[in-house]
């Protein structure tokens, strides 16, 4: 039965569930504005969600396009003199991914018990679907589908990002969490251990507070001289600007090679591991570098000896649940599995009046925030140059390095034939990712060749015994290589309306940062004179009241 | 961080033992007004849907050494169109499913939410089914003995309520309080997440002091 809203205007719509999205419902309702919050996916979070390893499956076929999907095959049509626009979700969405491939590997430590595996499996084929299973077993190895069998059996236990992000202990989405009272919604650790590979094969942690430096083993004494020089400058660099004088727009590189005579491996571990450049170093210019530098140094020290929060249970996929409960909780209303048939624009002033969902209610607000995935396809535009992303999900037997619930490693440029840096996190069980016995790395990098597994196939060969040549590495049972498209306002057409505000997809970037401040650009260009999400009084026990 | 669950503390006069508790039920049977008799000994006859409480918390002491905290969750109103996020169920150990005695549909719907934490929630969650607006008994369209038989069968804990008069609302709490595996947690220290949550960072509290940032 449809199930129809009684409030049919509100001050905002939000389309999407996403990490922007969602904290841009929070905030608004929060201001007493009224929102109605509407996802196609039946899952919250969008293009920044977890899944557990039966939905990635389901996900990876979807992309692939190997499930029927119902597109929403609407015409361009008229509604009461207004335009009436088609969405098209699932093909747009589908358009932003590329190059999906996954592979299940035999492994040797196989489950005692294949028979009541067996038999569990067969449970859990009747809740999802078949056809997934069915594809997805097809031309596996007797060994291959004991891997699957095991892996499925465990799904529930898996919380796989799509877009694995972690955070800055002092950045902007921290002091977010702790402000809104989300943060109470969610549980953190720190990230132990950043390593940085270099050629020879070897991982090197990388020092970077004090105290790492002085202990560290694998910096030279000179070295270690010239990175204190160098950090103790760049936690205050704005008090001392003659130092970086005429190098402003200098690359950061040259800076650090000339300033602090920084270089090779030493050079390498500052732009990739300490700053986490994600392009190439010439791509940055001093400012840039020292800024990203300077926030990772005040980083330091809040929570320990970390620079870096990972939050437990999939970090984007909880942090949008929780902005979206505080939406709730100041009377936002949430539909999930509720798409949008037609957008409805007014011609004369093109302006967005409202929209028509999938039981054919009208339902109108004053501004339409939303992901890109649910405008129009003719207010989009193809854009060639649009940055994409290669990602790996890696679900492994044994830890890479130390036996560590989260570290983060770095393969600089060129370091294995890779363009640009390439970011490996590993998290275990303890950050309730995977279980007990099991690991996953996420990998990402800019995307330079020809599919996301080229880009990332030689680093995860370092890691783990992808190829049967290198026993004492870690065994792969799966592995799913994606690309994605990182669209953003250059993505849209001219043509789009003033009052309908689009959010970016997930960014290269390792962190929140840049979403989270988009987020909140985007509040204060709606509402200029509102605060964006206030120290508000603690909704916790005391404030059980109605208004 | 106070979403921390199953902490099992010092306490001045004995333990204190701390679970989250969820609600369940379709809208408008009395959730959140059943909470509110629970924490403020309060009702409100026109209480409109939830607004405004993000989570709410009340200690119950079963013995002087021995006291119970509930992180009470609200739906807020996300159930109403099935958006309930899985945050809301993660790390539930208890749950009060409501239905509205006067609402004969309402326990078929409280059956689904029971089948929605079995599915969701932990196995070891322990559930109760309260039939709220027992003071409108007049108006009666589920009989308690159908509820009771239901609650027996599903090994729920059952009361009729009302958050109006306060009949059985804190006897609710308290028998849920009583069927917590207190001792079981209390011998086993590695309770759900707590191996990590030794090393869990609670945002509200930096360790700045002995470290120093280069």
């Amino acid at each position: 039965m449809p199930q129809q809203l009684e409030v049919t205007e509100y001050d905002v719509i939000i389309l999407g569930t996403g990490f922007v999205e969602s904290i841009l419902a929070g905030a608004l309702a929060k201001t007493g504005k009224s929102v109605l919050h509407l996802d196609t996916n039946e899952y919250y979070g969008g293009s920044w969600t977890s899944f557990n390893f039966r939905e990635l499956l389901d996900w990876a076929q979807l992309l692939q396009g190997h499930v029927e999907e119902s597109s929403g095959n609407c015409q361009e049509t008229y509604f009461e003199g207004k335009k009436a626009l088609p969405t098209n979700f699932s093909k747009i969405r589908r358009q932003a991914y590329s190059t999906i491939e996954y592979e299940i590997y035999a492994t040797l430590k196989q489950t005692d018990n294949a028979e009541e595996s067996e038999e569990s499996q067969h449970k859990r084929e009747q809740n999802t679907s078949e056809e997934t299973i069915h594809h997805v077993s097809t031309g596996l190895t007797n060994p291959e589908r004991e891997t699957l069998t095991t892996l499925l059996k465990e799904s529930r236990q898996y919380n796989l990002d799509i877009a694995p992000k972690i955070m800055p202990c002092r950045g902007e989405l921290i002091e977010l969490l702790i402000n809104s009272g989300v943060g109470r919604y969610l549980e953190f650790k720190a990230l132990d251990r950043t390593y940085i590979y270099s050629d020879q094969d070897n991982f090197y942690k990388v020092p970077c507070s004090k105290e790492d430096v002085f202990t560290s083993q694998t910096v030279s004494l000179i070295d270690k001289r010239k990175l204190m020089r160098f950090l103790t400058f760049a936690l205050d660099f704005t008090t001392s600007p003659e130092t970086f004088d005429g190098y402003e727009e200098k690359p950061y590189d040259i800076f650090l090679k000339e300033k602090f005579q920084i270089d090779g491996k030493l050079l390498s571990a500052v732009l990739y591991a300490i700053t986490l450049i994600r392009t190439k170093a010439n791509d940055v210019n001093t400012i840039q570098g020292l800024t990203y530098t300077q926030k990772y140094l005040k980083s330091l020290g809040r929570y320990g000896n970390a620079a870096f929060l990972v939050a437990l249970y999939g970090a984007a996929s909880e942090i949008s649940q929780g902005f979206c409960r505080i939406s709730a909780v100041f009377g936002g209303i949430y539909m999930l599995n509720h798409s949008v048939k037609h957008l409805l624009i007014d011609e004369s002033s093109n302006n967005f009046t409202g929209l028509i969902d999938v039981n054919g209610q009208q339902l109108s607000s004053t501004y339409l925030i939303t992901a890109i995935d649910y405008i129009p396809e003719n207010l989009l535009q193809e854009n060639e140059e649009c940055e994409q992303i290669s990602r790996a999900i890696v679900i492994i037997d044994h830890f890479i390095h130390e036996e560590d619930d989260a570290t983060l490693t770095i393969f600089p440029p060129d370091s294995v034939g890779n363009e640009y840096p390439i970011s490996v996190l590993q998290f275990s069980e303890g950050t309730r990712t995977c279980p007990e016995d099991k690991y996953v790395l996420y990998m990402s990098t800019k995307a330079s060749g020809e599919s996301a597994k080229e880009d990332l196939y030689k680093a995860l060969e370092k890691l783990v015994n992808i190829s049967n040549n290198d026993s004492s590495l870690s065994s792969p049972l799966f592995a799913l290589f994606y690309r994605h498209k990182y669209r953003d306002t250059t993505s849209l057409s001219s043509l789009l309306p003033n009052n309908i505000i689009v959010t970016n997809d997930p960014d290269s970037s390792l962190d929140f940062e840049a979403a989270t401040i988009q987020a909140k650009q985007l509040f204060e260009k709606m509402y200029p004179n509102e605060e964006f999400l206030p120290v508000g009084p603690d909704l916790d026990d005391d404030e059980f009241s109605l208004d | 961080m106070s979403t921390t669950n199953n902490r099992q503390n010092a306490h001045a006069s004995g333990k204190l033992y701390q679970f989250k508790l969820v609600l369940l039920g379709e809208s408008a049977v009395g959730k959140s007004s059943l909470v509110l008799r629970f924490v403020k000994d309060q009702f409100d006859d026109y209480r409109e849907s939830t607004i405004g409480a993000a989570f709410l918390t009340q200690t119950i002491s079963l013995d002087d050494n021995t006291t119970v905290k509930f992180e009470i969750w609200d739906t807020a109103g996300q159930e109403r169109y099935k958006s309930l996020a899985p945050m809301y169920y993660r790390n539930a150990n208890c749950a009060v499913v409501v239905y509205d005695i006067t609402q004969a549909s309402s326990l078929d719907k409280a059956k689904s939410w029971v089948k929605e934490l079995q599915r969701q929630a932990d196995p070891n969650i322990v559930i109760a089914l309260a039939g709220n607006k027992s003071d409108l008994s007049a108006r009666r369209a589920i009989d308690s003995e159908e509820a009771q038989a239901y609650a027996t069968d599903t090994g729920l804990l059952f009361f009729e309520t009302s958050a109006k008069t306060a009949v059985n609302v804190n006897e609710l709490f308290t028998s849920i309080a009583k069927k917590m595996p207190l001792e079981q947690l209390a011998a086993n220290s590695r309770g759900r997440g707590s191996s990590s949550k030794q090393r869990g960072v609670d945002l509200t509290s930096p360790t700045s002091s002995n470290n120093c940032s280069c």
